[in-house]
């Protein structure tokens, strides 16, 4: 009884939480049923079911396993890789319970670096979400709408995804740090340092900026092709009514691709801890000119690249405490999402 | 009944249009100035900036060329060599991660078990789980497997169907008729025959295009050879190495410009003959509740 | 379709050739692979960058036409007539000489910044006792006697030497002697300020001692104190003669400030100066008294010390932080990176690295319609190396622009530093990196005597000077110039040479414990390093937390000693007490 109530809440996360009880449940009866003497069927259908059986298990034991080991291995070695030391006599990790932990509180409390990395990052996601997603979707529809030369602007917001990293920020480093100092000095005779040589608040625009342009790419493909996905008799409902482009993208583009939006979205929120501002590829580990704009992901890479075995266990219990920080807001994210989106009817 | 098309632009269109346009001019006069820099001599460049180059220095490339080396140990890799293994690297990973979403998919969507439930739960779960800082853990037990620094530990660590293509394919075979397969087994072919002759031809154009999104993600990937395999070096690694390993030929800034350019004139021209295959349509059907 | 095909098919040739392999490698590395079998090989690997390896290739040549005709036995009996040296340039291996001297095929190894002493306990590099201490053919003298004791105590391990020191590049401001002499940018015996009468004074004698207080030639001895002299004595007269310079329409000094470590590693240089050897020894032995701790500094930059001696010991080394020395370094910074008096030449705009502030340096006093910097630049901030890494340019500039400009006309080099308040003090240079050369333990019995004795040939006084007459720049071991280079040095290495001789030589090298906690060339520990805690916030870079900040030198000294507490110190060092 409890069942049939709750099909009825289209919300996605109950209906998952239910999949997965259901899912659990049904192979426990399964496992049990396997385990007591099968009924006999007819010989071909049972020899068929054995077939089918083996086939699938044949496709998923190797990528299971490898979710296992290196996925559910590795996060709970991370996990205990956190309480650990290393050992340099004997090459191997100990237990040192809260040590790192230590560490870590000592370094938080006497410097602000951190916090720094928190707004940045913070700050990145919101610019994320505000600028780089609505400009995205708008972008989206155009091309989706076929407006005019589309398919051209379409490849050009997305070349920036084609360039490997390197090349696009080598060029961005000396457009900011020399050509646009250049042009001002030019143009209204006053000397200006590169946008890139400070630590401050104009690099952080031009990092947000930047991050901003070279997002497009792959989320454009992604929004049009799900544009086009949506129901032509929705649309040409709406234009008849005399609906503006603006009212048709809020009221009809939006909510036919919500799942795929908020899925992005949700996704995007775990982006915030790993997401460097292209600062890695900017200057490499030695950021240190720079602390104000340093980001969590920027700040945990950095240290990595040049971590030894020692210092792994350190690295390990920050992304412990990251992770701790990150699941509930995941989750509020998606709570958030789903209560205040659009439904579809 | 056609709706008439509108004679002008509305003026969100016209909106978006000018901001496309400004963002076409930016990112190309970018380009148009690095390739230009790229030509000026060493001592001219904090002269003339803004500039055309005043004398053509094409000794640049050369430079460029000579010295985009990877370390390994204790040679140095070259442009031909770090090309095998991008290719190697981009293309056995792109394969590995495209056919393991595909089986993955193809079996949780044609095959009524009750694991594929969970496995596609599981996945949903660990795309937005947020598992910050596992990179240290993750080179460990590397370490451990002896699949540190080795291109099969590579190949290894993608063959993963933890990703959205994963819900792509699963999407697409459940969408495929069951006639198709069931056609088949009249006919008498196995499980094997049927996926590798029938399904997997229906998908292909998924395939390929899935392929080349992985494929151009790992080829521009120099986070995780620089972790993971730095004895055999990628040409994204090659780019890392020539931006911050630089030897008095490669410091100038007219010099790096050049080694950057190098590389990416190839990727452009690739880009624009595949593009249609490349920016092709994927979609997360099957995500419509 | 067909449009693929052909791609496929280009992607496919492609593939082939590369898998025919390698040929770029052989192509670039001017076929170094093509040994002749007829002679024995010596493999010496270095990093083609810096100092760059032609003087490899000098010595190769001289020991080759040594050896043409010896004859050496294998243990196979084959018999060959001859040795080639084989030189490696690749790579910058650094600190991770440790994990790949096993694989590396070089014998002899030309490296910096690895942990010397953990490579000599690992066994992998061989003892070389003999080639160290022996009275040595080619020469008549042992390497050991061209060793301090500083060094002889470092490189001595267990009672064994596993490595010999290499080459000794030193952070400092480099000036253009023709500009100084143009202007007459001196100070007499009184301490002004000489300019226009330059020449009547020179003549006169009455050029100021310079910041060692001694000139001429020492009888004793045969060291020339004479290269400073006229030089500014301390900070004030050089603030005035850097005043003077903006007057003139010059720029005081230029430097790389994409780099910011440069500037740190001459802070280094310039603290070294201020303190005198035994202070700056404390900040890698953290044994001894310092006499120079601070106890408070008055707001208008007035420093108190503290009384009497304070002992150093490891574990409290932390206080090291509050000598002196530094905080006239950062006064220093302060001044001379104020943006509203114009000292130092784009510091912070258009981000220059090594080669544009270099190039700029060059250039400065060669404009021409369209250049952007019309004003001369006196000093350029860099390390001693700077000078083969500018031969390009130096090159192309003799060609294009006048002869004058060309590496062995131009005059150029190092500036003594001045002292923090009194004169009279010598000159105390501060060696960068802790550069070494070793030889792989795994040499074969059968050729190692002829790769140590390619060592000892290196080491030998002549090849020495040719050393330094290829790269510009000094060995660090004792040596002079032969008759023969020295005519034809240039005035750069002959400044370097002088300086070389005439200064006290902190190598940032010793066997204490915490030493090799943080051992190797970081610009991160706490003997090189400016960390600092300012409002929370951790500075790495003085220049630019006080050139752009705003921060004041006696915040961002205050704020060393908030870095480096008692618990930061334990945290950081504590396993070495």
């Amino acid at each position: 009884m409890k069942r049939i109530k709750n099909i009825e809440k289209c919300d996605f996360f109950y209906k998952l939480k239910r999949k997965l009880k259901d899912g659990i449940y049904t192979l426990e009866v399964a496992l049990h049923n396997k385990l007591k003497r099968k009924r006999k069927n007819t010989a071909s259908i049972e020899r068929e079911n054995k077939l089918n059986l083996l086939f699938y298990i044949s496709l998923v034991t190797l990528p299971l396993l490898q979710v296992v080991v290196f996925y559910f291995y590795v996060n709970f070695n991370s996990f205990f890789l956190a309480f650990q030391e290393y050992n340099p006599v004997t090459l191997r990790y100990d237990w040192a319970l809260w040590k790192n932990f230590d560490n870590i509180w000592f370094f938080v409390s006497r410097e602000k670096t951190l916090l720094y990395c928190f707004r940045n990052s913070a700050l990145s996601y919101v610019v994320t979400l505000f600028i780089s997603l609505p400009l995205a979707l708008l972008f989206s529809q155009y091309i989706y709408k076929k407006g005019p030369a589309g398919g051209f602007f379409k490849t050009v917001l997305f070349i920036p995804s084609i360039i490997p990293e390197m090349i696009m920020t080598t060029m961005f480093l000396y457009f900011a740090d020399s050509f646009i100092p250049a042009t001002v000095k030019g143009i209204f005779g006053k000397e200006i340092a590169g946008l890139l040589t400070q630590g401050n608040t104009t690099m952080l625009i031009t990092l947000l900026c930047y991050s901003v342009f070279i997002s497009f790419g792959g989320n454009i493909i992604m929004y049009s092709s799900t544009m086009s996905g949506i129901d032509k008799s929705l649309v040409e409902a709406a234009q008849l009514d005399g609906a503006t482009q603006m009212q048709e993208f809020w009221h009809i583009t939006i909510p036919m691709i919500y799942p795929t939006l908020s899925t992005f979205i949700t996704v995007g929120v775990a982006g915030i801890f790993t997401h460097q501002l292209s600062l890695f590829s900017l200057f490499g580990a030695d950021g240190n000119a720079y602390n104000e704009v340093w980001t969590i992901g920027y700040f945990l890479y950095s240290r990595t690249v040049y971590a030894g075995s020692a210092n792994y266990p350190e690295l390990a219990a920050y992304g412990l405490l990251m992770t701790i920080i990150a699941v509930p807001l995941v989750f509020t994210v998606r709570y958030l999402l789903s209560k205040f989106g659009p439904k579809t009817d | 009944m056609k709706v008439k098309k509108k004679k002008h632009l509305p003026l969100l269109f016209g909106v978006l249009l000018a901001g496309m346009i400004l963002y076409a001019l930016i990112l190309g006069y970018m380009l148009f100035w690095g390739v230009t820099s790229s030509f000026k001599g060493r001592l001219e460049f904090a002269d003339n900036i803004l500039g055309l180059p005043r004398a053509w220095v094409f000794e640049n490339y050369y430079y460029a060329l000579r010295n985009f080396v990877s370390p390994v140990g204790m040679r140095n890799v070259y442009l031909d060599e770090m090309l095998l293994y991008s290719l190697l690297y981009a293309g056995g990973c792109a394969f590995v991660s495209t056919a393991c979403c595909c089986m993955m998919g193809y079996a949780t969507s044609k095959f009524k078990y009750k694991l594929n439930t969970v496995i596609y739960g599981f996945v949903l779960i660990a795309m937005i789980l947020p598992l910050v800082g596992s990179l240290p853990s993750q080179i460990v037990v590397f370490r451990t497997l002896n699949l540190y620094d080795t291109m099969i530990g590579m190949w290894v660590a993608k063959f993963n169907f933890i990703s959205v293509y994963f819900m792509v394919f699963h999407a697409i075979f459940k969408g495929l008729p069951v006639s198709y397969s069931e056609a088949a087994k009249i006919d008498g072919a196995g499980n094997w025959r049927i996926f590798l002759s029938i399904m997997l031809p229906l998908v292909k154009v998924t395939f390929v295009t899935v392929f080349l999104l992985f494929f151009v993600s790992y080829w521009n990937d120099y986070s995780t050879p620089l972790l993971m395999m730095k004895s055999y070096p990628t040409i994204a690694l090659g780019l890392y190495y020539f931006r911050f390993r630089q030897t008095p030929d490669t410091s100038p800034r007219p010099v790096q410009l050049a080694g950057a350019i190098m590389v990416f004139i190839p990727i452009l021209l690739l880009f624009i003959a595949f593009r249609k295959k490349l920016m092709g349509n994927i979609s997360l059907g099957g995500l419509k509740e | 379709m067909k449009r693929c095909k052909l791609l496929c098919l280009i992607f496919a040739m492609c593939f082939s050739a590369i898998s025919l392999g390698g040929c770029m490698g052989d192509l670039f590395e001017d076929g170094n692979k093509n040994i002749d079998a007829t002679k024995v090989q010596i493999y010496v690997g270095t990093y083609d960058g810096g100092y760059g390896q032609e003087y490899l290739q000098v010595w190769k040549k001289e020991f080759e036409e040594l050896h043409k005709d010896d004859e050496y036995v294998t243990p196979s009996g084959e018999t060959k007539v001859g040795v080639e040296v084989v030189p490696n340039l690749s790579s910058d291996y650094g600190a991770q000489l440790e994990t790949m001297i096993g694989s590396a095929q070089d014998d002899i190894i030309f490296g910096e910044a690895f942990d010397y002493y953990a490579l000599a306990q690992s066994g992998q590099i061989a003892a070389i006792d003999d080639l160290v201490t022996e009275t040595s053919p080619f020469d008549g003298k042992s390497i050991e006697s061209k060793m301090t004791t500083d060094q002889i105590n470092f490189y001595k391990v267990d009672g064994h030497y596993y490595g010999l020191p290499n080459y000794e590049a030193v952070y400092g401001l480099y000036y253009d002697v023709d500009l100084f002499e143009l202007n007459g940018y001196y100070f007499n015996k009184n301490g002004q300020l000489i300019t226009n009468a330059y020449q009547a004074e020179l003549a006169a004698g009455n050029l100021s001692y310079g910041p060692d207080g001694k000139t001429g030639i020492d009888p004793k001895t045969g060291i020339d104190y004479s290269i400073d002299d006229g030089l500014p004595v301390n900070l004030d007269q050089f603030f005035t003669l850097a005043d003077r310079m903006v007057e003139d329409q010059v720029w005081v000094m230029t430097y790389a400030d994409r780099l910011q470590f440069y500037y740190n590693q001459f802070l280094t240089s310039l603290t070294a100066n201020f303190m005198g050897r035994s202070e700056m020894m404390l900040n890698q032995d953290y044994t001894g008294t310092s006499y120079t701790l601070v106890e408070s500094i008055d707001p208008d930059g007035t420093v108190h010390l503290q009384e009497g001696g304070v002992p150093i010991t490891p574990a409290t080394g932390y206080l090291l932080q509050k000598q002196a020395g530094r905080y006239y370094a950062l006064e220093f910074t302060e001044k001379i990176l104020d943006s509203t008096k114009l000292y130092a030449y784009m510091p912070f705009t258009g981000s220059k690295n090594h080669v544009d502030a270099q190039d700029a340096f060059l250039k400065s006093r060669y404009p021409d319609q369209t250049s952007t910097n019309t004003k001369p630049i006196a000093m350029l901030l860099d390390s001693s190396w700077w000078y083969n890494e500018a031969s390009g340019t130096m090159a192309t500039m003799a060609q294009t622009v006048s002869p004058q400009c060309a590496a062995n006309r131009r005059r150029i080099g190092y500036m003594p530093l001045p002292n923090e308040t009194e004169g009279g003090k010598q000159n105390t240079l501060f060696a960068a990196n802790t550069p070494s050369v070793v030889i792989k333990s795994s040499v074969e019995d059968w050729r190692m005597p002829i790769v140590k004795e390619f060592l000892q040939f290196a080491l030998s006084d002549e090849m020495l000077s040719k050393y330094s007459i290829t790269t510009n720049a000094v060995y660090s071991l004792k040596y002079t110039l032969t008759d023969e280079d020295e005519e034809n040095a240039t005035y750069f290495l002959k400044s370097l040479m002088a300086m070389h001789e005439n200064s006290e030589i902190v190598y940032p090298i010793s066997t204490s414990a915490i030493y090799r906690v943080g051992a190797g060339f970081t610009s991160g520990s706490a003997r090189t390093g400016f960390f600092s805690l300012v409002d929370g916030v951790q500075k790495t870079y003085p220049s630019n937390a006080l050139g752009q900040d705003g921060i004041s030198a006696i915040d961002y000294f205050n704020g060393l000693s908030a870095y480096w507490t008692a618990e930061a110190w334990e945290r950081t060092y504590g396993t070495a007490f």
